[in-house]
Order: structure tokens, then sequence, then C-alpha cells
């Protein structure tokens, strides 16, 4: 494992760094000249202190700015300047202390000293960063100790990234990571992440496990460091959680040294990335009336040649339903405030952050306000080795939408046609049936305010009477809550007469939800950690844990207001006042180990694993271990490969292999399988309410729960991961790569394989004999330089994988048709139908060739498919497996960055392998002239256009259906290149700021996500999204400008 | 030292243990089986949940669930379904359908869900001998209802009577018809004795077993014996009949209008048997049958009609392309007394000839002089609707004719524009549908907020006293037959006592097309109309009988070709003064009504049959 963009960070934090102390090194300057304005004049020499020059630089001989110099033991200390010298005073057999991120710290013993001394120092750079600390489950590594298959991401240059959350941030930077968007509503847009091809991850934040949601809503700028745990040795330590892999974010604690205040702000605005043309009146008119031609109703039966020359010039006055419904750019702004600072005894960080997004409507009726703060504290008694950290965070979320939801809206849109109309000529809301803007405009919402407390607190004892023995216990108890009101009242409207529908007070109504969820996680931990012989590294964990979540919700409605001035439940008609509510508990816990044992971080291995219970099963059946073993052999660090490294080619290479068995006990959606519903082993009835009416009185009912199932249990993923990792160039180059090879077992299914359907019940789940396999590669290489004044470093990281139905529950229906059945597999193909599909050309075709039984009026333009078993006819039996579904099985990316006197450049480039995206009915066309809607759907056969994109005009009812059937023909591959961000900046402490005491960093950037794509699928709408029908919030183009500001 | 080392030993294994009890979390929200069955109260909310999927599963909102459509209105003529005549509605009527097709069947869960109940409750030892007694008739009665459902679609079904295990032989054979209809009529008969003379609306009576009963053995009679006079089953459906004291002069019966144009007056309906209701609490338009009733209006129709036939109010986000239009096919079935008092058909009176206009040759709007169930039923050119809120235009460029349908067909031509309203949810036939239309239901924008109580009738004494005379027409005594059909005639139809015997006292014969047969499939079809599908059964159950019955899987007369089943679909276009009309004929892509002899038993869905191994019905192999 090599950490993401390591080296990137390492010049852009040496450049930043450098930048954020400037003011400080005037201040040390300032400071210097005051304590050395005696010196020119020789008289007054303070007694017993000598005033200290020197130079510190690098070891090609470039200046280091910012670096800290410090005599051990004494507050004393300053700063390099950007000519790298430094003024301090400092007495004999004072240990001088000299340190910069990314180089290795270096102790002088002033054994000498007088007033013209002056010291010429070179610092060396922390060569391969090997030893930086890496943030594991409970617990720590560094690379040179790490053997299991994990990666880091830098989120530092992330800041200027206008990004409303952290999953896009994470797209397209981190080997074995796949992050697709699919929408980009605010308050909405958290995209899918995979890891590796698996299900939804395990999201650990500041050692407690957290949910996406939480993840989602982080403030970026807090986070420290991001590790993605991927193979069995790096997540057993999560036992059944974290088959899917784990996500693990470190939040920033305070640094000893100065006190730093940061700002920034950032404005940026919100377009559709590739909105698709849609058909104008005239060519909507053009398409009814092929369309009706093609179903028997004559030439123009839908508007006469008179009528279309017509419309032809007056284009304007027809409707454009995007552009009556939707601005051309929505506002986004983001700001945050952090402070940092703190002595070896008290640490501490805090920060504010906010943020604001609108949407794409044209009214202000959708957005969301966030608002995240977080303080966290760090003291260290350091008599009896005791280390309290407090960590107190929140947010507050804010989201508005209109009365109807994404889907509806757009639903409501793409149904339009030109020749309908949202207002009347008076410019009143028209009564167009399902008229978008009656929503947009309409005095209904829906508003949500979601708060989030967690408290936090860490306690470490490092126990005075084993050197290496710590003994700790973590806590965290939060509480989110969430109230929500949905009123709902329709905008007046007018018909063609002028006639006003004004909302009938019955037709008003309100519903108000409120929820509290409480959790609360402990860890009690004991650590150890010994050298033996200088050779030997021993390093063991154990760790207690326990998680307890206790929720519930309250939820009211109400109709019938007379006023709407009093938006309150009991306003409305009291009998209509209805009320529910829920509650729940849910609790788990863990033991977990870890040994690991290193000869000279030359040869490591290591154990982990976790003995985790869950209430998910009947007791007894609860708890399960997760063992992992790793190895890594650090090869570069044997004698006989030093002829290699001194080469220059290698300088680090180590080899590494693991295995173990992760669990998974989460709701996940497979469609072959159930899931892990809660309480499914305990046999229950339902209590129904509501659901008879009796004497005119609802009465409830109790129907049988579903059967319990007792011997269910979690399901086992067994992970093997062989890497390398390795460093060349002199560490210019560095890279890691990656084989995965993952079998879940374990499926729970009802025993499918007998008919037993007259029982009347379910049968009990039973662990089946369903496997899943994954097998892929996944890598990364950065190679980083500096070429004078420029700083480049270029990276780039790939995941490729194959997952397959290994074993599959399918019945014997399915069985029946090798051809569609999924056992033996790949897992990602777009669906099952008809293959080999072309366009009948000519009546030939459609004679001499096979064709389905109930095509009865096949002509050139419809779809030919292909007779798979040759028997002459095309029916079930030819339906085959077909395609490369949306979600990749091949992702890449590139990370650039640039840095030049003060300027920088970073842009990340995100692609995928094969993909195909399904054409739905909607994109089809095939329910008819209501889903006509874009000018790409025009492009149908004729004798003049035979490669069209769609076949000729039609509809599902027309031949039954021939046209429409599943098939390959409307699987279209989506593949694309995108530049997913690109962000300019420029900082002022390069020129004009330079002498700013009190400044430390000035920065203005501008900033761009998902500016460009390439692909084929382009032209029907943004490549990424699930499918093209356009019936969901779109994508976005962001475009952003903003500045950093440090004191 | 020691004394830390303690303390940290002592908060380890606090934490190691206890481990158990801190996993043990229960949910807040079921209860379990033994709390079901040992007490009276959530044993009575067990039974519930089978009269509501059982009652549910044959509503009339089933005609919007592909799946029912064989169960629903628009497999006969009596109605256009969907905007136009639309090919997706219209397909089963033109007998597309093929062993593909699911049409459902018997619910396995449900059944289970019955067995345990009977066995829980016999075996309990906390529950009273009489709240056995009654709960058992309750179970025995709902799976006679549910067994009913599948028996007229299929014939012989699986019998499962009590609780299957994973040791049984699932693979259960069909029993014959006669055995299903025996087990069902088994079932009720049990039921009769042991449920109360009365209970809480919504519950099974002995009358409800009675009613149900007499449905039951009426297509038993046709299906297992051919209808022949001497069969057993029609003594059932008398003896059935006079359980339920059905008398000459139809003292049970109230006024039609009563129990389908408002929930209070259903309620207190004496006529209605057993109802099914919904609450106003969770049902909104969108939940009963007039969702599918809606006529729209939002000013799209022309000047002309703007100015002849305004609309103040617009009438929009209401009904759906489901759509039922009454067909000129079943408004010709409402008779009309003519000048002198006597009953006849429509077209035989005298207003053909004397009435200035359309509404007083057939209509009559001011004298109500047809069948009243005509005025509670079927909306007509120039009603009043949505509580007096608009007068609608059914007519040639009428403000809520169909500008697409047939009513407007060339009006290009001769007006120059596009006649009628171009809302395509408006009628195609010249009618729209108003029984089950509560009179109280006005325009909304959105008609899931109109929150309403709603009550379907499952069993009523109408169709009884309808019951009670098909089986004396069938065993040939026609005097009784003509007796217990004029109480319907009478206080349903308003027509005068003495004019109904009138009209049927010439009327003889129960063949298809001899007077008596035709007059009380006529009297049979505008009382049941919309009600549990009845006219489709009704004829499958006469068209049986012309074939002799079911036996070895065959027809035993080879299968009589049902007429009133096939062919175009009628409507009426008036002329745009409202003086003159013509009917015209509709079909769609997929064509008019078809029937053949396969028919009488539908395909049972092919891909249950292979798994559940049981035979497919004749003709749909």
């Amino acid at each position: 494992m090599i950490k993401q963009n390591k080296k990137l960070s390492g010049h852009y934090r040496k450049v930043l760094l450098g930048l954020l102390v400037l003011s400080s090194i005037d201040v040390a300057d300032l400071r210097a000249t005051t304590w050395a304005t005696p010196l020119p004049n020789g008289g007054i020499v303070q007694q017993q202190k000598n005033v200290l020059k020197g130079t510190i630089k690098d070891e090609n001989g470039e200046p280091i700015i910012g670096a800290n110099v410090t005599i051990k033991g004494q507050n004393n200390g300053t700063i390099t300047d950007l000519k790298g010298n430094f003024v301090l005073k400092c007495e004999k057999n004072d240990i001088l202390i000299i340190s910069f991120i990314g180089y290795k710290t270096q102790k002088i013993q002033l054994t000498n000293v007088g007033n013209n001394l002056f010291l010429n120092i070179s610092m060396q750079s922390d060569n391969n960063l090997l030893d930086e600390i890496v943030v594991v489950g409970y617990g720590t590594t560094s690379v040179r100790k790490n053997s299991a298959s994990i990666a880091t991401v830098d989120t530092k240059p992330l800041k200027a990234v206008p990004y409303s959350d952290m999953t896009s941030a994470l797209q397209g930077r981190v080997a074995g990571v796949i992050v697709q968007q699919g929408s980009a509503e605010p308050g909405q847009n958290g995209a899918s992440v995979s890891i590796r091809g698996n299900g939804e991850p395990l999201y650990v934040i500041d050692g407690f496990i957290a949910d996406k949601e939480r993840f989602l809503s982080l403030n970026k700028d807090d986070i420290k460091s991001t590790t993605v745990l991927k193979d069995a040795a790096s997540t057993a330590v999560y036992g059944m959680n974290a088959g899917n892999g784990v996500i693990l974010v470190t939040t920033k604690q305070g640094e000893e040294g100065r006190l730093s205040i940061d700002y920034q702000s950032n404005f940026g605005f919100n377009q559709l990335s590739y909105p698709t043309e849609r058909m104008n009146a005239f060519e909507y008119a053009t398409a009814i009336n092929k369309l009706n031609q093609s179903l028997g109703q004559g030439l123009n039966s839908f508007k006469s040649p008179q009528e279309m020359d017509e419309i032809a010039k007056n284009l304007g006055s027809y409707t454009n339903w995007e552009k009556t419904c939707m601005r051309n750019s929505a506002p986004q702004n983001e700001h945050s405030l952090s402070i940092s600072g703190g002595s070896q005894k008290l640490k501490f960080y805090g920060s504010l952050n906010y943020l604001k997004q609108g949407g794409i409507y044209k009214t202000d009726v959708l957005n969301l306000n966030r608002y995240n703060y977080r303080t966290n504290v760090s003291a260290y008694f350091d008599k009896i080795g005791v280390t309290v950290d407090l960590n107190v965070n929140g947010s507050i979320k804010d989201e508005k939408y209109p009365g109807a939801g994404a889907w509806t809206i757009y639903s409501r849109m793409r149904d339009r046609t030109p020749f309908e109309k949202a207002f009347n000529k008076d410019g009143n809301l028209s009564n167009q049936f399902d008229n978008p803007m009656l929503v947009l405009q309409g005095p209904g919402y829906v508003k949500l305010r979601t708060v989030y407390n967690q408290l936090a607190a860490k306690v470490n004892w490092d126990l005075p009477w084993v050197k290496g023995l710590s003994v700790g216990f973590d806590g965290n108890y939060n509480i989110e809550s969430q109230s929500k009101v949905d009123w709902k009242e329709t905008a007046t409207y007018y018909d063609d007469n002028g006639n006003a529908t004004v909302d009938n007070p019955s037709n008003i109504s309100i519903s108000r939800s409120a929820y509290m969820d409480n959790q609360y996680d402990w860890n009690f931990r004991v650590n150890y950690k010994t050298t033996i012989k200088n050779n030997h590294n021993i390093q063991a964990t154990l760790v207690h844990t326990r998680q307890f979540y206790k929720g519930d919700n309250l939820a009211s409605a109400s109709n019938t207001f007379y006023t709407t001035a009093i938006k309150q439940i009991q306003k409305g008609d009291a009998a209509s006042i209805t009320g529910s509510n829920w509650e729940g508990e849910k609790a788990s816990m863990g033991y977990v180990g870890r040994l690991h044992y290193d000869y000279k971080n030359q040869y490591i291995i290591e154990f982990s694993g976790r003995y985790d219970g869950s209430d998910n099963f009947p007791s007894k059946k609860r708890f399960g271990f997760f063992p992992s073993i790793s190895l890594g052999w650090a090869i570069s660090e044997e004698s006989f490969f030093k002829k290699v490294k001194d080469l220059g080619v290698f300088d680090y290479l180590k080899m590494r292999g693991s295995y173990g068995q992760i669990g998974i006990n989460i709701k996940d959606n497979d469609d072959n399988e159930k899931d892990h519903w809660d309480y499914a082993y305990l046999s229950t009835y339902n209590y129904n309410t509501n659901a008879y009416v009796v004497n005119g009185k609802l009465v409830n009912t109790v129907t049988p729960g579903s059967t319990p199932s007792i011997n269910m249990t979690w399901y086992t993923r067994t992970k093997y991961d062989i890497g390398f990792d390795f460093m060349t160039l002199k560490n210019k180059l560095e890279g890691t790569i990656d084989w995965f090879f993952e079998k879940t077992k374990g499926y729970l299914s009802a025993n499918n394989y007998r008919y037993t359907k007259p029982i009347g019940y379910e049968l009990p789940l039973e662990v089946s004999k369903a496997e899943d396999r994954i097998e892929g590669l996944d890598g990364s290489l950065k190679y980083s330089d500096k070429i004078g004044d420029l700083d480049f470093s270029v990276g780039a990281n790939f995941t490729l994988y194959n997952s397959l139905y290994a074993k599959t529950n399918e019945d014997s229906v399915t069985l029946a048709n090798p051809r569609i059945r999924k056992q033996g597999e790949k897992m990602n193909y777009v669906g099952t139908g008809y293959i080999g599909t072309k366009f009948y050309q000519s009546p030939e075709e459609v004679l001499n060739n096979p064709k389905r039984e109930t095509s009865k009026d096949l002509r050139p333009g419809d779809l030919w498919y292909a007779d798979i078993n040759g028997d002459g006819k095309i029916d079930g039996q030819d339906q085959h497996r077909y395609g490369h579904n949306s979600s990749p099985s091949f992702v890449y990316g590139f990370d650039i960055f640039l840095g030049w006197k003060g300027f920088n450049v970073m842009a990340n480039i995100q692609g995928t392998g094969p993909r195909e995206t399904y054409m739905n009915s909607y994109v089809q066309g095939s329910e008819g002239e209501r889903r006509l809607d874009f000018k790409y759907q025009l492009d149908t056969w004729s004798p003049e256009n035979r490669n069209a994109t769609f076949p000729r005009p039609g509809n599902n009812s027309m031949n039954s259906n021939n046209n429409y059937a599943s098939s390959d023909f409307w699987s279209v591959k989506s593949q694309y290149v995108r530049l997913k961000s690109l962000t300019l900046s420029y900082n002022f402490k390069y020129s004009v700021l330079k002498r700013v005491n009190w400044l430390q960093n000035f920065t203005v950037f501008a900033s761009g996500i998902n500016l460009l794509a390439v692909g084929p699928s382009v032209k029907y709408g943004d490549p990424e999204a699930k499918d093209f029908d356009g019936y969901s919030y779109p994508m976005m183009r962001t475009y952003s400008i903003g500045f950093q500001l440090g004191f | 030292m020691k004394k830390y080392i303690y303390s940290v030993a002592f908060l380890l294994l606090s934490g190691l243990t206890a481990c158990t009890d801190f996993l043990d979390t229960k949910p807040f929200d079921k209860i379990t089986e033994e709390q079901t069955w040992s007490s009276e109260n959530l044993t009575t909310s067990f039974i519930y949940q089978i009269y509501a999927d059982v009652l549910g599963s044959d509503s009339w909102t089933a005609a919007y669930a592909h799946q029912n459509s064989c169960r629903a209105e628009g497999m006969t003529k009596n109605v256009m379904v969907g905007t136009l005549n639309q090919a997706y509605w219209s397909n089963d009527r033109a007998e597309n359908m093929t062993k593909q097709n699911d049409y459902g069947w018997l619910s396995y869960n449900l059944l289970w869900r019955i067995h345990t109940a009977m066995d829980k409750i016999q075996n309990s030892p906390k529950l009273p001998a009489a709240y056995k007694d009654v709960a058992m008739g309750e179970l025995h009665f709902l799976r006679a209802a549910h067994y009913f459902l599948y028996a007229k679609q299929y014939g012989g079904l699986q019998i499962i009577d009590r609780i299957y295990s994973l040791e049984d032989d699932l693979q259960i054979p069909r029993s014959s018809i006669k055995d299903t209809y025996d087990f069902i009529i088994g079932d009720l008969e049990k039921a009769a004795t042991s449920l109360p003379e009365t209970a809480k609306r919504g519950l099974a009576t002995k009358s409800a077993a009675n009613a149900l009963l007499m449905r039951v053995a009426l297509q038993a009679a046709a299906y297992v014996d051919g209808g022949i006079a001497t069969s057993d089953y029609y003594k059932k459906v008398i003896t059935a009949g006079k359980a339920l004291k059905l008398n000459e002069s139809g003292s049970q019966l109230v006024s039609y209008e009563k129990m389908f144009r408002s929930y209070e007056q259903a309620i207190a309906s004496e006529e209605l048997i057993l109802t099914r209701e919904r609450s106003k609490v969770n049902t909104s338009l969108y939940d009963c049958p007039m969702q599918y009733q809606g006529l729209w209006n939002t000013g799209k129709y022309s000047t002309y009609a703007q100015q002849h036939f305004p609309i103040n109010v617009t009438m929009n986000f209401w009904g759906m392309d489901g759509g039922s239009w009454p067909t000129q096919d079943l408004v010709d079935d409402y008779l009309v007394q003519d000048t002198n008092g006597s009953i006849k058909y429509w077209g035989d009176a005298s207003y053909v000839n004397t009435g200035a206009n359309t509404d007083e040759k057939m209509y009559f709007s001011k004298t109500r002089k047809r069948d009243a169930r005509f005025y509670t039923t079927v909306l007509y050119d120039s009603c009043m609707y949505f509580n007096g809120q608009a007068r609608i235009f059914f007519r040639r460029d009428g403000n809520c004719s169909n500008a697409n349908s047939k009513i407007n067909e060339g009006s290009e031509r001769e007006y120059g524009y596009k006649a009628g309203n171009v809302e395509n949810y408006n009628s195609s036939t010249g009618y729209a549908m108003i029984k089950y239309h509560y009179d109280h239901v006005v325009s909304l924008q959105d008609p899931g907020a109109q929150k309403l109580d709603y009550c379907y009738s499952v069993l009523r004494y109408g169709e009884a006293y309808l019951n009670m005379a098909e089986a004396y027409l069938m065993t040939g005594d026609f005097a009784n037959a003509k007796k217990y059909m004029i109480p319907t005639m009478v206080i349903h139809g308003g027509f005068n006592q003495a004019k109904a015997e009138q009209y049927l006292a010439n009327k003889t014969g129960n063949d298809w097309n001899d007077e008596l047969f035709k007059a009380y499939k006529r009297e049979r079809n505008v009382e049941m109309v919309y009600e549990n599908n009845d006219r489709y059964w009704s004829l499958l159950r006469w068209g049986m009988r012309k074939s002799g019955g079911i036996k070895n899987n065959e027809y035993l007369n080879n299968g009589f070709i049902i007429p009133e089943l096939q062919g175009s679909l009628r409507g009426i276009r008036i002329s745009r003064d409202g003086k003159t009309y013509e009917f015209f004929e509709d079909n769609n892509a997929v064509g008019e009504a078809r029937f053949s002899t396969k028919r009488y038993l539908l395909p049972i869905n092919e891909s249950f049959r292979l798994k559940s191994g049981v035979k497919q019905n004749p003709g749909w192999e």
C-alpha cells in the first residue's frame, strides 16, 4: 500500500504550509530583529543567550520555507522565512530541533555558541514517507509496517473543489473505489460507493461506526485523513459488518505550535451538465404525424401540412417545458472557518462550516442549507501519561422541497408537449393536466430539519509500569433528530375561459413527523507495543466494543384548512387528525484482536480478527469469529536487492498477501437473496391497523408474521489479496497494485428447489449453497517531481473486476433456459432478451427469415432478432443475457497537479470501461405520443435512414410490441471519460502580499466539476446517469470561484 | 500499582460479561402467536383480516387490474372500457387471452390462515363455545366465498381443507367440478347453521350464507348438472331462498338509488345482506369506483359548445383512463312505461314517434318514464353532474363528448373544426356510469384529498329474488319465476305492480330466445349491472345450461356460443341540437367481442400449472 496522492500532498503541503507560516516568518523576523537590534552595536548582549542565525535548505539546495526551529524543552522557536533563514537565541548545549513535514526531523546539539554562529542546515527529505502514520481500524500503522490492502485519500487538494458531499470527492481518486453519481438534487445527491464491486461499505468516523449520511454531511475541511480498507486483513476488525469494505475518516486535531485561523469562501453555480435537447413544436408534430402514420391513421393525421407550416412560422409561441420550469443556473456557496493550535499539553481544533445549495427550478422552492461545527480538544497529562480527547461535533441540515418529489416534477415536465401550456394568455397558471408549474409555483412544500450532535471522548493511559502498555476507553453518544413538515396546498389555476379553481379547504393538508435516534458506542482498548533487541517489533491490540441504538418517531396529519395562515395539525378538521409512532432498538458487540510482528520491517506477519455478535440472530447463534492473516515481505530491504536499489530503479518494494473471512449482516438488496431483516428469527404476528371496517369503523387485524428463520446467519465473504507496493526513480514514482479474489457464501434463501407453495406460508430462510465471486485488480501510480519552480505530479488509478454468480438458488423454470440462467455467469449484464438485433432492411428479409409468431405485420425498419436456437422462429427460447449494465466494472482516474510560484492547477479525470445503459420504454417512445420528447428520438428508421437510432415509428401496441421487447438493441454503450474536476488557484503571498505580516495565506481559486465528458452516450444525456429518460433530477456541472484566507 | 491493575481488570471483566442480555433486544411492534390465540379479541382480529382479503379480492375496482379483467364488467358488452375502447382494456373481451395470462388461483396463504384459525379456535381451551361456533361459521363462509371466486373461473379446484405440511404430497390434483361445488355448498350449509341472525355490518350472518348459497348453487346447477330441471342444486337455491323469507311483496327491498348513491343511505338500507365498507380515514376517491368514472373538462372544447353548453367549473385531476362508459346495449335493457301504462322496450313505445327530441324519445328527464334504475345507473346527455356543478352534454360537439370518439367523427368536415372535448377522459359512448357514484362528490383537483366513507354491496336481497326466480324458471315453474321477478321490477324499477304482471303475463319459456327468459335476462342485467360482474357469470351460467354442463372435461352438447358475448359495442351520437340521434358501432384494434366455447372455463396460467402439476382446462392446452 502506498498512500494515494501522497507525493502530491507532500509538495502541496510543503507549499501550503510554507505559505501558511509566512506571516509568522515575518513575525519571527520582527522578533529576531528586536532581539538582534543590539547586535550591530555590539554592546548589549543578553547574558547567557547568544543569537544563532542559519539557513535551512533541502537536498537540492533550495531554501525550505516555514521549517520549524525550536529548542528542546523550551517554548522558544521560530520559522524559516522565504529564503530559508532563521534567527534564534540559544545557549550552549541547547538541542536545536529542526522539523518540517516531509523531511526528517534533525536534532543538533549546540556545542559551540557565539554571536556570529551561522548554521547551514540541509534537511533530508523524509524519503518515501514510509513511516508516516496511517489510520486503520482500532489503531494506526505505517506504510512500512502495513501488510494489508488499504488506500489513503488525501482530501486536502479537494478543499477548493465545490463538492457538496464526500462521496463525489472520492470518485476517480482511489484505486479500488468505484463511485457513480446519478442525480445532483441538493440534499439527495449521494453517489453510490462501492469498494471492489461490492455493496455499500461501512463508514467509520473517528473510530466509531457511522453511516453514509454522516459521511456525506461531513465538512470536508475537517477531514484529516481518509483510509479505505479493502481486504480481509484490514477489515476483519469490523467483523460481520465489514464484508463490503470500510471507509475510515479521521478528523483534524489541533497541532502543537502557533495559533492559526483559516477561512474559505466559495461561490458557485450549477447548470445542467448535459441537457438533452427537446423537440420543438414542429419536430414534435412531425414525430406524432409519423407515429400515427405507422399506426395506420394516414398522413398528417395529427397536424395537416397547412398546420405544420403555421407551426414552423410560430415556433416561439409553443412551450419549451425545460425553459419554462428551470432556470439557467442554481447557486451554491460554502463558507468554512477553522481555528487550530495548542501546546504539548493542550491542543485544540474548532471549525464552522456553512453550505447552501439551490435547486435548478425556476422558483426558489428547492434548497439546502447545512451548518456544521466541530471542536476537538486534546489534553495530555504528562505526569501520569494520560491523554484525554474530547470531540464535540454536529450539523444542522435544512432542506426545502417543492410539494412534489423530483421524479413527479420531471416526469410531468417530460410528459408535456410543446402544444400544451403552463400559463394562459393572461399569464395565470393554466389548468393543464399534470402541470409541473402548478407544483413549482404552489404554496405546498416539504421542509426537513435534521440535527445531529455527537459527543465523543477518548482516554488513553500509557501505563507507567510497563513500557509500551496502554489502556484506553473511547465512548460516543450521538443523537440525530429530524422534524419534517409536509404542507399540501395547490395553487389557484385557470381554465381557458378564465374560470379560477381555488384549492378546496378539504384538499389542503399537513403532515408532520419527527424522529430521534440515540446511539452510543464504546470501546475498551488495551495496546501493547514493544521492540525486542532492536529488530523484533511486536504490537498487540485487544478491544471490547459495543453499540446500542434506540430510536423512535412520531407522525401526525390532518386536512381541511379554512385558513392557511396557521399550519398546525389541530387547525385542520379535528376528525381528520391521525397519528402514529414507531420505536426500535438494535445492539451489537464484539471482541477485537490484532497481533503484529515484524522483523526490521522486513518480514511482517499480522493476525487480526473479531468475535462479533449481533441481535439480528437467535441467542446462541449471535456470535461469529472473523479471522484474518496477512504477510508482508519488503524485498527491497534484502541484501540481495541492494544492487537493484543502487541502480536507482527500485527504492522500495514490498510484496504482501492476506486472507480472511469477513461477514455481511446488512440489509443489502440483492435481487436473488433475502435480507437480514430485523427479528427475522422471532416467531411474531403482525397487528395491522385500520385494515377492515366493521359497523363503519376501522378495526385492526392480525396476520402471521413471516416464518421465523431460526437458522439465519450472516453471509461470509472470504477474501484473498496479493499486492505490491513500490517506489522507484528516487522515490519520484510510487505505486501499488493488488490482485483480489472474494467468495461470498451463506446467502439466505428459502428452499425453493421443491414446489411447496400449497402449504401456504413461506419456508424459513436457510443458509443456501449460493455463492458469488469477485476477482480483480486495482492499483495506482504516481509520479511527482520538481523542475525549477515547477512542482508537478501525475497520478493514475484503476479498478477492474469481474463478478460472477458461482452458484445460485434458481428455481426449475429458470433452469430450463440455460441462456438466461445466472449460474456461472457474470453479474453485471443488462438484462435478458433477444440478441443480435438489427433492422429488417427489406421486405425480402422479413419474408425469408425467422420471426416472432405474434409479429404479424413486420416491415422494413422493424427489429430483427437472432434465432439463437435455430428452430426457425423467434420466441422465449431465443432469449439470452446481454450487455454490461451501467455499473462499470472497470474505472480509472487521473490526478494532475501543477504548482508554479503560487499558481496551482489541479485536475481530476475519471472514466469507465465497458458500460451500457438500457433505453427504457420512456426513451424508446414505446408508450406513444407523450413519451416523445427528445430531438434524438426523431432519428427513426426509414429507407433513407437505414442506420437509425430507433426503429420505424411505432408504439408497443403495434405489431404485438415487436420492436420494444427486451433486446440488446436498446442497450446503448455508455462508457465515458470526464474531466471530473479542475481547479486553478493563485496565492498572493507569492507576490503582492509577501510582506503582509498578519496574513499567512490569501489564495483565490476557480474550480469546476463535471466540466467535460466524452463518450458515445453523451448525446443522450449525462453519461454517468443510470438512464436517459430524464425522469429524475439531472446531473449538474458546477462552476465556482472562491478564496482562502489564513491568519 | 496493584490497585490500578485490579481496577483495570475489573473494568475489563465487567465489559466482557453480560453480553447475552445486551444483545437481547425485542421488537416493539409485534405480537406473538401465543398472545393471539389466547385472546378472543385478537382471534377476532385474525378473522377480520380474512374478511378483508376475501371480500376485497372481488371488488369493482378489480377491473383496473389486468389480472382481474375476467371478473370485470368490461368482459361484457355493457361497457366500453378505457379511453376510446383501448386495446389494453378490451383484450379479454375479444378473447385474446392465452394460457400465459394469469387470472389468479386459490390463495394458499389465505387458506392456511383460515385452517390455522379453525385449528386454533377449535382446540382452544379458553375461548367460549358460543364464540367458537360463530367464528367457525365465519371461517366456513369465507372459505366458500374464496373458493367460489375461482370455481366460477376454472371449474374444479384443488380442495384444501386443512393445514398442509411439508410431509404432504403438495402436487395436489384438481377435484371435479361437482366435488368443488359440493365442498363450497357444504361450507355454506355449515355456515348457515352456526352464523347468527344478525351481526355487525361487514360480518357474515345466516342470511349472508344463504344468499351466497343461492348464487353458488345456481352456478353449480348449470356447470354440474347442465341446468336440468331436476337438479338438486335448484332445490338448494329454493330452500335457501325460503330461509331468507323471500316473498311476493319483496318486503326486504328498498329504493335502488338508496343503496348506490350515498353512503348514509346505503348502510341504513335493509336490503343489503353483506357489505364491504371503507372508512374515510383511509379512503379517497382513488380507492373506490368513482376513480374510474370521472369526466374531464379543462375548457378545451369548441367555441360553439362553450357558448351553448358552458361549464363554469374546471373538472380535472379526476378520473383515470380506465373509464367505464355504458353502451347503448346496456341502455336498451331499461324498459319504459308507455302512455297507456304498459311496460315496453323503449324502442317499441310511442314516444319514439311523438317525442320532439332525443330526451323525449329516450330518456324522459322530466317525467322519468324509464326504469328507475336507469337514472341511478347511467349519466346521459344533458344531465347535471358533480352535485349540480355542471350540466354535461355527451352529444356531438358537446362539452363532455370525447373529441376523438365516433360521436364526433367527421366533425371537421361538418363544422370545420374538431368538435367535442379534446380531453381524452370523456365519454366515447354517449353515456357515463353513476351507479356507485355518490351524489355529494364534487370536482376537486386532488381526488386523493377527497376523503369519504364508502359502502359496497357484497350480497343483497335484490339478487336473491332474481336467483329464486331463476331457480323456478329453470325448473319450469314459470308462475313462481314471475312471482319472484316482479318485486325488483316494482320496487327498484318503479313500475306499477299490475303493469309488471301484465308485462310478464304472456311470456313463457326458458330456452335462450323464449320471451320469459329474455325478460329475465334483461331484468337481471339492469338490476345487477356493475355488481360482481354478474352479467358475465350469468351469461356463462345460462350458456353452460345450453351446453349441458361439463362431464369429464367436455361439454355435453358441444358448447353453446353465447350471442350476447359477440359483436361490436354500440354508442349513441346525438345531434348537436339534441333533436335527433343515431347509433354507431365501435371496435378497437383488437377487434369486436368474441366468444368461443373454451371460454366457459378460463385458462390456468401455464407456469403455475407446470409447477403445481394441475390439469389445464379444455381448449387452452
